[in-house]
């Protein structure tokens, strides 16, 4: 099994987060289980280990993390023109993350220049605190670069499925670009950071911020639905896992991005029993309906008809747990939104929905089209998001992101 | 009383490198390169007494500032040309950290006190290798920054007759029927005043009565202080009357006339020249690509490229200052405005511009991305020109 099912116990990273009582300690996931450890604070990053935030190694291992309190997904477009302008854009991408990942003195070094940071943090910050993930959009390999023949096998642009609501405004891009971090300054720091040094290169295109809570009372985090997310998924430790799963040959992956508003005054006006039933799980503790424990698997062998778990519950239909459906797994990382309003009145939140996978077609494709139509489907509406190529990690400090596939 | 502050200024001094999540390299360089004695002093008495020689690369210094009057602190090479650091203003009793890149060589440092009198240090050495990061410029004057605007008023003075007989053939333009050729002369006197904006400052209230927006009146278009080329670009655009439009436009001319007249006797601020050279295009993204200052002519290319030769105008006659003390950063702001202009330029139909929300949304990335990096260019000019004026802030 390459589960990773949540420690139950106080000690969970979960647990730790909750309380103030145990700062001092960093939570790390090792072997599959998550565990406290005693460390230094300032390594501590929503309970990931500070390794996990470097972006130097073969892969960009941010994306394994899990779900930061804070983060912004930010998608660009390139407007810079031809191929040399394109690489110096990376080169100073690449040097903004390795900057931000090193931390800096930033005192004001040149009195005839505005600062060179934005003090967001103070006058200097730390490294280590901010997870930076890059990804590149099927667009960027159409004519104006010369890199159709370059883009990733698979790459595309992210299709309409039948139950979407897609706003054009929020959806693709050239590139996307995700900081996470344990508080929100972090990652507007870095936000700003990175349009400051790249503009005039690349252009917002959209942006979704997003929170995930401490564990309530412990477990996976809560969405805006009242249940626990992120409970299930494929271990991110086993590498064996990843390979299968996640990576892909040149050690990147696929990031689908889904802006998904959550229609929250309807779905409070729904039953516990149906909320539950359209879920699969219970509420309460997030535990299947036919088993007690939120990490106690569910047994659909032994419920063919769906008597206790619906056939067409959202986590039934997600992941029917065959032997012919374990290729089709996916690495969940989804944050809550809050937009304010819309133009009713209505609460405008939702959920900021990433996946990442080897194959687009083959897992996050077929699992939404299992879930066509499933009853949840009512409640939650897909407004935006995209399709991302997600790069390799930075070999050293020399590298850049993008070398590959520009040189 | 002063050796007490120096002790406490070396313990905080200690703590400083001491503490956590300061980048240690960038910590331990500074420590390796300048072993850093304690405050360095500036007041009448002397300048930076003291002061030893300094590695090559990036130093901190700790200048304390032990006399009355506040105190400007520069590094300088030798022969008081060039200036590589510069500490604005250190009002007495305070400590504040100068850091500079300096290259081998001998540098030595002025402390210009409130009162205008100049001291200088002891000379001092920089060795070691050649390092990269090494900015230097030579310090605008007051007498460089008077002559800039000097240059800049007369061509001020110059658009401002243009745009005097241009608001008179729009308003003779209202004695007849004709809207289409209002609008054009309407739009020919907007783009006008529209290069002009490096003086919004010195033009006092005509500023607001030629130009303002309805925004922070409180009936909004209906406010009777409601005046100017916006008031009469809304009646234009939903069918004022023969009447209104007419009053409004009179009032407009006779407001230009009223400026044309009263514009020798203004006063333009020594730093404005620097200011505006990216304050206008600052404004063009906040209200023009925004569609905020759209009261009805989607004229807002046709504003960006106005708001692009005013800033022209500001830039050239800040040349001759740049051109000496600063040629690569005159270099690079004349080029990110060739790329701008570029862009708007390559929008341009053979009708004349579009309107923005026109616009696919490749070309409306491709404006606004463009000018954003524009911004980001022309950012150090007014930092860099910028002189200190303590004493007369009028
Ligand atoms: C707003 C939209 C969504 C909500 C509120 C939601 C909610 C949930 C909840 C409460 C769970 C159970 C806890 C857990 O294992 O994490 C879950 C599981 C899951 N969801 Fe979603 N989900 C949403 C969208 C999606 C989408 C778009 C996909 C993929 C196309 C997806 C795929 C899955 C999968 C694969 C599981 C795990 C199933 C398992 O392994 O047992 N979900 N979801």
């Amino acid at each position: 099994m390459d589960e990773t099912p949540l420690t139950p116990q106080g000690s969970s990273r979960r647990g730790f987060l909750l309380g103030g009582a145990t700062a001092g300690a960093a939570a790390v996931i090792a072997a599959g289980r998550r565990m406290a450890v005693a460390d230094d604070t300032s390594q501590e990053m929503g309970g990931v280990l500070a390794a996990e935030l470097s972006p130097y190694g073969p892969n960009q291992r941010v994306l394994l993390n899990e779900p930061s309190r804070a983060t912004a997904m930010i998608s660009f477009d390139v407007i810079a023109t031809g191929r040399k302008q394109l690489s110096d854009l990376f080169a100073v991408i690449s040097d903004r993350v390795k900057v931000l990942a090193a931390g800096e003195s930033v005192a004001v070094s040149d009195p005839s220049r505005p600062p060179a940071d934005n003090g967001v943090l103070g006058p200097s910050f730390a490294g280590n605190q901010v997870g930076v993930l890059i990804g590149v959009g099927a667009s960027l390999f159409d004519h104006r670069f010369g890199l159709a023949a370059r883009k990733p096998v698979g790459l595309k642009p992210m299709r309409t499925f039948p139950n979407d609501n897609l706003d054009p405004a929020i959806c693709h891009g050239d590139l996307s670009v995700q900081f996470t971090a344990a508080t929100p300054d972090v990652v507007t720091h870095a936000l700003r950071d990175l349009t400051k040094h790249t503009r005039g290169a690349m252009q917002p295109r959209w942006r979704v911020d997003g929170f995930t809570s401490p564990p309530r009372p412990d477990g996976a985090p809560r969405n805006l639905l009242g249940f626990k997310d992120g409970t299930s998924n494929p271990s991110t430790t086993d590498t064996g896992t990843l390979d299968r799963l996640i990576w892909t040959k040149d050690g990147g992956s696929f990031q689908v991005v889904r802006i998904i508003r959550n229609l929250v005054e309807f779905w409070d006006r729904v039953s516990l029993q149906e909320q539950e039933l359209m879920i699969g799980r219970r509420r309460d503790d997030g535990s299947p309906l036919d088993a007690d424990g939120e990490l106690t698997a569910p047994d659909y062998a032994r419920d063919p008809q769906g008597l206790i778990i619906p056939t067409d519950a959202h986590i039934r239909l997600a992941n029917p747990r065959t032997p012919r459906t374990e290729a089709t797994r996916i690495l969940r990382r989804s944050w809550n939104y809050d937009l304010g309003l819309d133009s009713n009145g209505q609460l405008n939140q939702g959920t900021l929905f990433t996946c990442y996978q080897q194959d687009i077609e083959r897992q996050f494709e077929a699992v939404q089209t299992r879930l066509i139509d499933e009853p949840l489907t009512d409640y939650i509406s897909p407004v935006g998001g995209g399709y991302f190529s997600v790069l390799p990690g930075l070999a050293d400090r020399n590298d850049t992101y993008a070398k590959a596939l520009l040189s | 009383m002063i050796v007490i502050i120096c002790l406490i200024g070396l313990a905080v001094l200690a703590g400083l490198y001491a503490a956590p999540g300061r980048s240690p390299t960038a910590a331990s360089s500074a420590v390796a390169r300048s072993p850093d004695p304690g405050p360095l002093a500036v007041s009448s008495r002397g300048c930076l007494p003291g002061i030893t020689d300094l590695r090559s690369g990036r130093s901190t210094l700790r200048i304390r500032n032990t006399g009355n009057s506040p105190e400007e602190v520069q590094i300088l090479d030798d022969t008081h040309t060039y200036d590589y650091a510069d500490l604005e203003l250190v009002a007495p009793g305070t400590t504040r950290e100068l850091i500079v890149v300096l290259p081998p060589g001998r540098f030595g440092a002025s402390c210009e006190a409130d009162d205008g009198t100049i001291g200088y240090s002891d000379p001092f050495q920089v060795t070691g290798p050649a390092v990269g990061g090494v900015h230097r410029w030579i310090p605008a004057t007051l007498t460089d920054l008077g002559n800039a605007v000097t240059n800049y008023r007369t061509s001020v003075t110059a658009g401002l007759k243009q745009l005097a007989s241009d608001t008179d053939a729009l308003q003779a333009a209202t004695d007849g029927q004709d809207r289409a050729m209002i609008k054009k002369r309407w739009l020919t006197a907007y783009l006008d005043y529209e290069q002009l904006g490096g003086v919004y400052d010195t033009f006092g209230d005509y500023a607001d009565k030629i130009n303002g927006l309805p925004s922070g009146l409180p009936r909004g278009v209906q406010d009777p202080a409601f005046t100017g080329f916006h008031k009469i670009e809304y009646l234009l655009w939903h069918n004022g009357s023969d009447d209104q439009i007419r009053a409004a436009t009179r009032l407009l001319d006779r407001d230009v006339h009223g400026l044309v007249k009263a514009f020798p006797h203004q006063e333009t601020a020594p730093n404005d020249v620097p200011l505006r050279t990216h304050e206008i295009l600052e404004n063009t993204m906040q209200l023009t690509l925004t569609g905020q200052d759209d009261l009805g002519s989607h004229s807002g290319l046709a504003t960006t490229a106005a708001n692009i030769d005013g800033t022209r105008m500001t830039l050239k006659a800040l040349t001759p200052l740049l051109q000496q003390n600063d040629p690569a950063l005159l270099a690079s702001a004349e080029h990110s405005l060739d790329q701008l202009d570029a862009v708007v330029t390559s929008l341009h139909r053979r009708g004349g511009y579009p309107a923005l929300r026109a616009l696919s949304r490749t070309q409306q990335e491709r404006l606004d991305g463009t000018l954003s990096g524009t911004l980001e260019s022309l950012d150090p000019i007014p930092t860099e020109l910028e002189v200190l004026l303590t004493q007369d802030n009028s």
